[in-house]
């Protein structure tokens, strides 16, 4: 792997108002940096903040403080026209491949949809050709090209997604719960999918996720993140084998095991507070 | 049998869709023994909520249900659910029979305080003389099931609580009247590890504290092998394996219950590929002649094309329905 930095965040803040002139910091002063070619991983409970700060760092939302850098840029102060050019190196698979994917398109329109956008193809030819190069690097077959979504299934629309994120050769790809909705033999499917492609490819992967097993499995690095800051940051090695903070312990020890695999630790009945 | 609480016999489960009926759940035996947790595993689209479904009644109109649902009530009468009539079958929802539905967002009344939305099975089932009654008894269950200052919560809608607060919520509207079997249809499906543990392990207590059966839907091996005593595996309809736990997850015998667990991502091996199950889920209403996983299994036959496999008994409650269990026992 190399050492250069694809991406960081330099002492990011992020804050919603809450109504009663309060509000709440969903992501508090995180500074992470995300080598070129890696998999990092976001861990933590729902509402810790991890969608969040990946908005952030691909600049879906606006940080109240704190500055993005992508690829040396400083992105978080570029706006408008000066940030598309970096829009196109940054893309996202969604948590609910039902909902992500228009129903009334077919699926061709759909994963040509961003190449007609940029312009990338000359002609309409050149788009299918491309188009059906996606569909063979998901594993898709080339027939279900003027099928709708709805006639597929919930691993296959995740494929489609997939094809749809690296239309235009991305050099980050931001996976927020993109198993998560799957069953287990489906979600190993695309797990060895994203993994191949990230080795095939080169793509630099963030992955968030609440599931510590399936991030043991893509990740190289991990970030484990609580009530918006980030409390632990390590190599997938070393977070699992040896976790230095309480609540990445805490964490680790929730995870259901199937029998034989490691000794039960008491996750405890009391809840943990945000 | 004695210390059987419900037994489902030849159970089938079909659906009217576009003329045709489409069979979802296709013949299964399950038994429920008395205070046991029995899961019910298997991949979305099996029929594991519907069997679930079907001993409530709770299945849509379109549903036809054959073969036997039989209850074994403590005073040694045998009941067919089936063929009960609907306000009998009512009145047996909630006293006799508890459920937890996957969402706890979606199944709680937003208008309503959840203190009173618990009260309510009391007061319809007439277990308690007056509301005063029915509170104080939902105070102290909503404390049981680990809600911080019961009293002031009784007061809170569910949009003010958390997913876990919610389902904890749940657990205590389906335990209230102490009922005999507790239906969970994937309960932590929708929430994070550290709540799931929690509330497994709330379940697991109450099901200790009133002597309760449990059918733990999931399609989550993890959760099984925390909470359940014995599990049944589904695949399109049918049962494909049915063992005490330990006993599944040392010497799985069916190709799809291996697959099945070789495709759970494990910490501490790490693996370059995950192994998976080939192909997709077969769709709805294409019945195969042969065994339902032919077409995905890796230790096909060539009469498991044209034969369905039955249930053999692989010694020691293990149960499967392949041909070719024998070859694959390692």
């Amino acid at each position: 792997m190399s050492e250069q930095i694809l991406l960081s965040a330099d002492k990011v803040t992020k804050s919603f108002p809450l109504g009663n002139r309060k509000r709440h910091i969903a992501v508090n002063n995180v500074s992470l940096e995300m080598y070129r070619g890696e998999t990092l991983a976001l861990v933590g409970e729902s509402g810790c903040g991890k969608s969040t700060l990946a908005k952030l760092l691909m600049r879906l939302t606006d940080a109240d403080s704190g500055r993005v850098f992508f690829d040396g840029t400083d992105i978080s102060a570029l706006s408008g026209r000066a940030l598309r050019p970096y829009r196109r190196k940054m893309q996202m698979v969604f948590q609910d491949p039902a909902s992500s994917l228009n129903p009334r398109m077919n699926i061709r329109d759909i994963i040509a949809e961003p190449l007609e956008v940029w312009h990338i193809c000359k002609s309409r030819k050149e788009t299918d050709e491309r188009v059906k190069e996606l569909l063979d690097l998901v594993e898709l077959k080339e027939s279900y090209l003027s099928r709708f979504p709805h006639q597929f299934s919930g691993g296959q629309k995740q494929r489609i997604g997939i094809a749809r994120a690296l239309a235009l050769n991305p050099d980050l790809l931001v996976c927020d719960e993109s198993v998560s909705a799957l069953d287990v033999s489906v979600q190993a499917q695309i797990l060895n999918l994203l993994k191949r492609l990230k080795k095939d490819l080169g793509l630099s992967c963030l992955f968030i996720s609440h599931d510590l097993s399936v991030v043991n499995f893509i990740a190289d690095r991990v970030c484990v993140m609580r009530a918006g800051e980030i409390c632990e940051t390590g190599d997938v090695s070393a977070i699992y084998s040896s976790p230095t903070h309480d609540y990445t312990k805490y964490l680790l020890s929730s995870i259901p095991r199937t029998r034989g695999m490691g000794n039960q630790v008491d996750p405890g009945d009391g809840v943990m507070g945000s | 049998m004695k210390d059987t609480l419900l037994e489902l016999k030849d159970l089938t489960v079909s659906v009217r869709q576009e003329k045709k009926e489409i069979p979802i759940v296709k013949g299964v035996d399950i038994v429920i023994p008395k205070g046991q947790i029995v899961g019910l595993v298997g991949e979305s689209g099996c029929g594991k909520s519907m069997t679930a479904r079907s001993i409530m009644g709770l299945l849509p109109p379109s549903a036809g249900v054959s073969g036997q649902i039989l209850w074994h009530d403590t005073d040694g009468t045998v009941t067919d659910l089936t063929g009960l009539r609907e306000n009998k079958l009512r009145k047996m929802c909630g006293p006799k029979i508890g459920m937890i539905f996957q969402e706890p967002m979606t199944s709680l009344n937003p208008m309503m305080r959840i203190g009173d939305q618990v009260a309510e099975v009391l007061l319809i089932h007439k277990l308690v003389k007056n509301r005063a009654e029915a509170a104080e008894k939902v105070i102290r269950l909503l404390g049981e099931v680990g809600i911080s200052d019961p009293g002031l919560r009784y007061r809170s809608y569910p949009h003010e609580l958390s997913g876990g607060m919610r389902q904890r919520v749940m657990i205590a509207m389906a335990v209230i009247c102490e009922p005999d079997l507790l239906i969970a249809d994937e309960p932590t499906t929708a929430l994070d590890v550290t709540v799931e543990a929690q509330i497994l392990k709330l379940i697991r207590r109450m099901c200790g504290s009133y002597h309760m059966s449990a059918i733990m839907i999931t399609h989550n091996m993890g959760v099984v092998s925390e909470i359940c005593d014995s599990v049944y595996v589904m695949y399109m309809g049918r049962i494909m394996e049915r063992a005490a736990v330990s006993q599944l997850f040392e010497r799985p015998l069916h190709p799809y219950t291996k697959g099945l667990l070789s495709s759970i991502p494990r910490i501490g091996a790490n693996p370059e590929y995950l192994e998976t199950i080939p192909g997709n889920i077969p769709e709805l209403g294409k019945e195969a002649v042969g065994c339902d996983f032919c077409i995905r299994c890796s230790e096909d036959e060539h009469r498991c094309f044209f034969e369905h496999p039955q249930e053999e008994d692989a010694g020691e409650g293990h149960f499967v329905s392949c041909f070719s269990w024998k070859r694959g026992e390692r």
